[in-house]
């Protein structure tokens, strides 16, 4: 049988991917604008990125919501096509208010504190394409309630 | 608008065939998590699934399918025999 988590358990994945992934960011930051050199960060950021690698595999991968989001209509059952609908256009709303709260930030940031200087680093870019991308499939996981492949006629109802 | 929830005896009547979900996903062509959806009556079935799952089950939908709650199988049984305790063993 094909195990997978529970919902309650994928929520929790889903808020620690995204989580390692905004820390990622955060240290990569202050290491390359800051010059901060101390290990830490480098430790914290690399740990970060290997916690959003571990956590992408259960919620996104054996749940099967990856290839959903990402299939032809043609592939998905009626309801499949529902709920993908549904999460694809919720993504997009969210995407589009952290996007905006990205810039919202950078401008208040600049205007209120000196020698600040807002770029759009590489993990940035890298990680706003991660969020477009797996936003759907994570609220697929946030929403759907997950089974595991049946052996037997007795699964549970 | 809100729909109707749509009742179903599809849990019984698969159990009762002795199938899993996936068996019967596969031959109504969804997937094994809808079927879930179903059973659990948290998905209201297109007419045309619902007519392929009655099909399957070589019933009319409004057997599988009722915007009521359905009433177990055996009460149905029992009034179709004219309430007479067929079935129970004779004293």
């Amino acid at each position: 049988m094909k195990r997978v988590f529970s919902q309650h358990t994928n929520r929790r994945l889903v808020i620690i991917n995204y989580t390692a992934l905004l820390l990622m960011n955060v240290c990569f930051y202050l290491v390359t604008e800051y010059s901060i050199d101390h290990h830490v960060f480098d430790v914290i950021g690399l740990g970060s990125i290997i916690i959003t690698i571990i956590t992408f595999v259960p919620v996104h991968i054996r749940t099967g919501f990856w290839k959903q989001v990402h299939s032809d209509a043609e592939s998905l059952d009626e309801r499949q096509l529902q709920v993908t609908h549904q999460s694809v256009a919720q993504s997009y709303a969210w995407f589009t208010v952290i996007c905006l709260i990205i810039i919202l930030a950078d401008a208040l940031m600049a205007r209120f504190t000196s020698g600040f200087r807002f770029i759009i680093t590489v993990p940035l870019g890298g990680s706003l394409i991660y969020l477009a991308h797996s936003l759907p499939s994570s609220i697929l996981a946030w929403t759907e309630t997950i089974e595991s492949i049946p052996d037997s006629p007795e699964t549970s109802v | 608008m809100k729909a109707r929830k749509i009742y179903n005896r599809i849990s019984v009547l698969r159990q009762e065939r002795g199938i899993s979900r996936k068996e019967l996903a596969d031959a109504v062509g969804i997937n094994f998590q809808t079927v879930g959806y179903l059973e659990r009556q948290e998905y209201n079935p297109s007419l045309d699934l619902a007519f392929r799952i009655s099909e399957f089950f070589g019933f009319s939908v409004e057997f599988v399918f009722s915007v009521a709650p359905m009433r177990p199988l055996s009460e149905v049984i029992h009034q179709r025999n004219g309430g007479t305790g067929e079935g129970n063993p004779r004293v």
